[in-house]
């Protein structure tokens, strides 16, 4: 008698309780082992989560079956083995419609207004901005949507566009479209998921970004104490996975760990892992094009400068725009990675100061982590934190410049506010940039903090080019 | 009408060995439990249990004498229990003693805990089947129960590399 010769129901029942990793090596036993496992959706979902590294939380959505569950995951395990490229535009219009919503340079994107008739336009604005040229548009005539247009947010390499819908919860809900015009997205499916169960304020806008298979939502509320919600979900199995109220705290997403950034030294990084489940992390850099990245697992005092080879990481996906990721398991909970991009950022630094205020060189776009990370040493007097709107502390005489990345007409005044140590506020001034050139400000005094609001619809860290610096000494931001 | 305690059931295993047992121990299998149920008379021709040997039933009863007077798990338990079963794999102390037997005894066990329907036992069976699989290579797998590996070397060849990804991390 062995477990090989009893009945299907005891094998799949002692499986049970199993770890995924184990129940993957006894798939490879024998051919009994690997149809029970086949045959059990328990199972094979166990696996398939472990293979996406995901975790579930299943009282989310209770009433999605696993079998359910199962499908979503490997329809979308299969399109994230496909990633899909941006499609060529074939058509341009003219829009009517004179105001941008908003835009996206990561993806290339943007919307320019909204009612019955929603077009969307896509386009490379660096492309047209460095050739100063017109923008290329595309239209994008979408479906009915369910309720007001609120945001969206996109993916060129899922080839994925996610506009958010509906004017309150829980009627929120999300329409994936396809940016190449493929209808309809072969992700498309999954749209039917809705934020629900979620206070939410609108007051102060609500943001979507999305990190591969990662959407976050943040939006205003009193109880968060930064005043800002940040909510992660997997959208391809709408299953929610972390709230946050700090907002500056989180930089990277995976499912089963938040990676907060913690600190800097010099050019190096830390980010703190924070886990979630159990054994793999997937840390997503967006750094320069051709950035060497040296990765070490710092557990408590001593550094493990090799990893064992199951941990040792290395990149398994290269996407175009910039970002490395990596792929890690087994981590101790709460170990400290260092990130160093060898050169990278001093590089970056170079590019900034050596040019004046006057003629900021357009940098390559990406998602910077935070840019108090990349702020070398020598430059930590220019604090500058990202919160909802932007903060910067500043040493004496700095200047600020701002100017649209083209996309409207009329720039909408920008506000200032200036604080002090008890941040309190010392003063408001409002500017108004010129669509050519950049507005000055100065800051004769030194000034500890300021925060930079914008008009609603105008999402500063993507339609504002802001420029903060000395003659000298330009930092973008 | 609930029996009262001291009833006596008489079981014949396959192999004509008897047992005599109280009818609130024997009641852990559901399997018995329902069988009594629906008899309504007395009876005394013995119960016959043509899967289950002497030795395993002896066993078995040892398990269910122990056991006697907990609560059977409802329905509704079990639902909660299911939750929470994928990574529990604890053994109480006196069971973990019990279970310790040789292979061929643990799945006579678990044949007969399936068969007669007691939930408990059948879960200490897994949860020790588990124990052992966990953290061994599928080669020490086979070893461990005696198993051919089947797969042809193409199917080998395939799996290594659908595998490839996962083992690396």
């Amino acid at each position: 008698m062995s477990l090989h010769n009893c009945p299907p129901e005891i094998i799949a029942r002692s499986f049970h309780y199993l770890d995924a990793y184990t129940l993957i090596k006894c798939r490879d036993v024998c051919r009994r082992f690997s149809s029970v496992i086949a045959e059990d959706s328990d199972l094979q979902y166990m696996i398939e989560l472990y293979n996406s590294g995901m975790a579930d939380e299943p009282q989310l959505f209770p009433e999605l079956s696993t079998l359910e569950r199962l499908d979503r995951l490997q329809t979308f395990l299969a399109a994230r083995r496909q990633p899909r490229q941006l499609g060529e535009s074939n058509s341009s219009v003219t829009l009517e419609h004179p105001w941008t919503i908003g835009c996206q340079f990561r993806s290339r994107l943007f919307i320019r207004s909204l009612g019955d008739d929603t077009v969307i336009g896509i386009t490379d604005p660096t492309e047209a901005l460095r050739e100063n040229k017109k923008l290329v548009e595309r239209r994008l005539v979408l479906p009915p949507l369910g309720g007001m247009f609120r945001q969206f947010c996109s993916d060129p390499d899922q080839d994925l566009l996610i506009l958010m819908d509906g004017d309150s919860l829980p009627s929120m809900g999300f329409l994936i479209l396809s940016l190449s015009g493929a209808t309809p997205h072969p992700l498309a499916a999954f749209q039917d998921m809705e934020l629900r169960g979620e206070h939410f304020d609108f007051e102060g806008g609500i943001d979507l970004d999305i990190f591969g298979d990662f959407l976050s939502v943040s939006y205003c509320s009193e109880m968060a104490e930064s005043g800002r919600v940040v909510l992660v979900y997997n959208w391809k199995l709408g299953v929610k996975i972390f709230t946050s109220t700090t907002h500056e705290s989180i930089v990277l997403f995976d499912s089963r760990y938040i990676l907060s950034c913690i600190g800097e030294n010099g050019d190096q990084y830390y980010l703190q892992v924070q886990e979630l489940d159990t054994s793999t992390v997937v840390l997503q850099l967006s750094l320069p094009r051709q950035t060497k990245v040296q990765v070490h697992l710092i557990n408590g005092a001593s550094t493990i400068p090799q990893f064992p080879r199951r941990h040792h990481p290395r990149p398994f996906q290269t996407s175009p725009d910039h970002s490395m990721i990596f792929l890690f398991t087994g981590l101790p909970s709460s170990s400290t990675l260092t990130v160093i991009p060898r050169s990278a950022l001093m590089d970056l630094v170079h590019q900034f100061t050596s040019t004046p205020l006057a003629g900021v060189p357009l940098l390559p776009w990406g998602t910077w982590p935070q840019i108090s990370s990349l702020v070398p040493a020598s430059y930590q007097e220019a604090y500058i934190s990202s919160a909802y709107g932007r903060r910067l502390a500043l040493g004496t005489s700095w200047q600020l410049g701002y100017t649209s990345m083209g996309f409207t007409d009329a720039i909408p005044p920008i506000k200032i506010f200036e604080f002090d140590n008890e941040w309190i506020t010392k003063g408001l001034s409002t500017i108004q940039a010129d669509d050519s050139s950049f507005t000055t400000v100065a800051f004769p005094e030194p000034v500890q903090e300021i925060q930079i609001a914008a008009p609603y619809g105008v999402r500063l860290d993507e339609d504002l080019l802001v420029v903060l610096g000395t003659t000298s000494q330009v930092l973008f931001l | 009408m609930a029996a009262p305690a001291t009833q006596q059931i008489k079981i014949r295993c396959n192999d004509e060995k008897e047992f005599t047992v109280d009818r609130d121990v024997l009641e852990r299998s559901v399997l018995i439990k329902n069988m009594l149920e629906d008899v309504t008379e007395q009876q005394d021709a013995p119960i016959p249990l043509p899967n289950v040997s002497g030795p395993v039933m002896a066993k078995v009863l040892e398990y269910c004498t122990h056991h006697r007077g907990e609560p059977l798990p409802s329905a509704d338990t079990e639902q909660s229990q299911d939750e929470t079963r994928k990574r529990t794999t604890d053994i109480s102390e006196w069971d973990q003693k019990f279970i310790t037997v040789d292979q061929e005894m643990l799945f006579e066990i678990i044949l007969a805990a399936n068969y007669l329907d007691i939930k408990s036992l059948l879960d200490v069976g897994c949860k020790t089947v588990a124990n052992m699989i966990k953290g061994k290579t599928p080669e020490e797998i086979r070893k461990l129960f005696n198993i051919v590996n089947d797969f042809t070397p193409e199917e080998e060849a395939q799996i290594k590399k659908e595998n490839e990804w996962a083992e690396d991390r």
